[in-house]
């Protein structure tokens, strides 16, 4: 399967078909989540108002640890396998991952403060997640410093698949230590502690960032083979005459 | 209307998890979208620029 979609070209095929469904259904299933979250959902019998953070906060988690565990198995791939196309999907997952635990941490603190009384704590839950937020800035920093491509890829790679160990202390952090922060009520042994009426703007918001995430990773990818694209070409160009149906097909056969 | 956006006394921290999460969305959107309009045009003129050098 792997090999399969090795092929630039098969994989630029597949993408033009993915991105516009992928990129309306991330649109979509987030302007629902939010909509719903804000104006068609009941208030919470402890938190009142407040709940409405819940459908901001949640899903930009989920997608944060998804799309570190994403990156992970793209490193992996292209570690073992040496898998450009695996490399370029780990490369575009960072920026992304980044900005969503980012914005985990924010909503976190905003919804902290009313519910805590502050808006940091150094508890489990809240410091794994920093962590994962330097993991990505950490890989993200490993590409841009390190100059030679193939070296930079192997060690953001390395770096990638090491943070992964923090991925389990962030799914348990709340049951293996005494924690501010709420045990999981989601997904849980014995179904959803939440009531439908609060769920459904949660899950199609989750939904939403997934397929929204899906979306820009595979835009980004799509940018990153033009790139390389370019970069070849721009040799070329300095070294010899090159066709241009020539230079296109050399690009895609070298990826 | 008002009642509907009427978010009581949280209404500050409400409104601000929801803005910066729109904010960082269309953030991610525009730059990553413009990025790869630029790589298009870029490797476009690229190819152009070959070809007529070929051509000479």
């Amino acid at each position: 399967m792997f090999s399969y979609f090795a092929n630039p070209e098969r994989f630029q095929n597949l993408a033009k078909w993915l991105v516009p469904p992928l990129g309306v259904l991330g649109l979509l299933g987030i302007a629902i989540g939010f909509g719903g979250g804000l104006f068609f959902t009941p208030v919470d019998y402890q938190q009142g108002e407040a709940v409405r953070m819940m459908y901001v906060h949640v899903p930009a988690a989920w997608l944060a640890s998804f799309a570190y565990a994403f990156m992970a198995m793209a490193s992996l791939i292209s570690f073992v396998w040496r898998h450009n196309l695996a490399d370029a999907a780990a490369k575009a997952a960072a920026p992304l991952g980044a900005s969503f635990t980012f914005l985990a941490l924010l909503t976190g603190a905003l919804w902290g403060k009313p519910m805590w009384g502050a808006y940091w704590v150094w508890d489990a839950r809240l410091t794994s997640m920093l962590v994962m937020l330097f993991l990505y800035l950490g890989y993200m920093a490993v590409r841009n410093i390190v100059p030679d491509e193939a070296r930079a890829a192997r060690l953001a790679a390395i770096t990638a698949m090491v943070g992964a160990i923090n991925l389990p202390i962030i799914k348990f952090s709340v049951d293996w230590w005494s924690s501010l922060h709420q045990p999981s009520s989601v997904f849980r042994a014995g179904g959803s502690a939440i009531d439908s009426t609060m769920l459904w703007p949660l899950l199609i918001g989750a939904l939403g960032y997934t397929a929204f995430f899906g979306w820009l990773v595979l835009v980004q990818m799509q940018t990153e083979l033009d790139r390389r694209k370019i970069a070849r070409l721009q040799r070329r160009m300095a070294g010899g005459r090159v066709s241009r149906p020539e230079a296109a097909q050399r690009s895609l056969g070298d990826d | 209307m008002t009642e509907l956006l009427d978010m009581g006394k949280y209404a500050g921290f409400i409104w601000a998890s929801y803005g910066v999460s729109i904010v960082v969305i269309l953030g991610l959107m525009v730059r990553i979208l413009g990025q790869r309009k630029a790589a298009k045009v870029q490797l476009r003129a690229l190819e152009d620029k070959a070809e007529s050098a070929n051509s000479q």
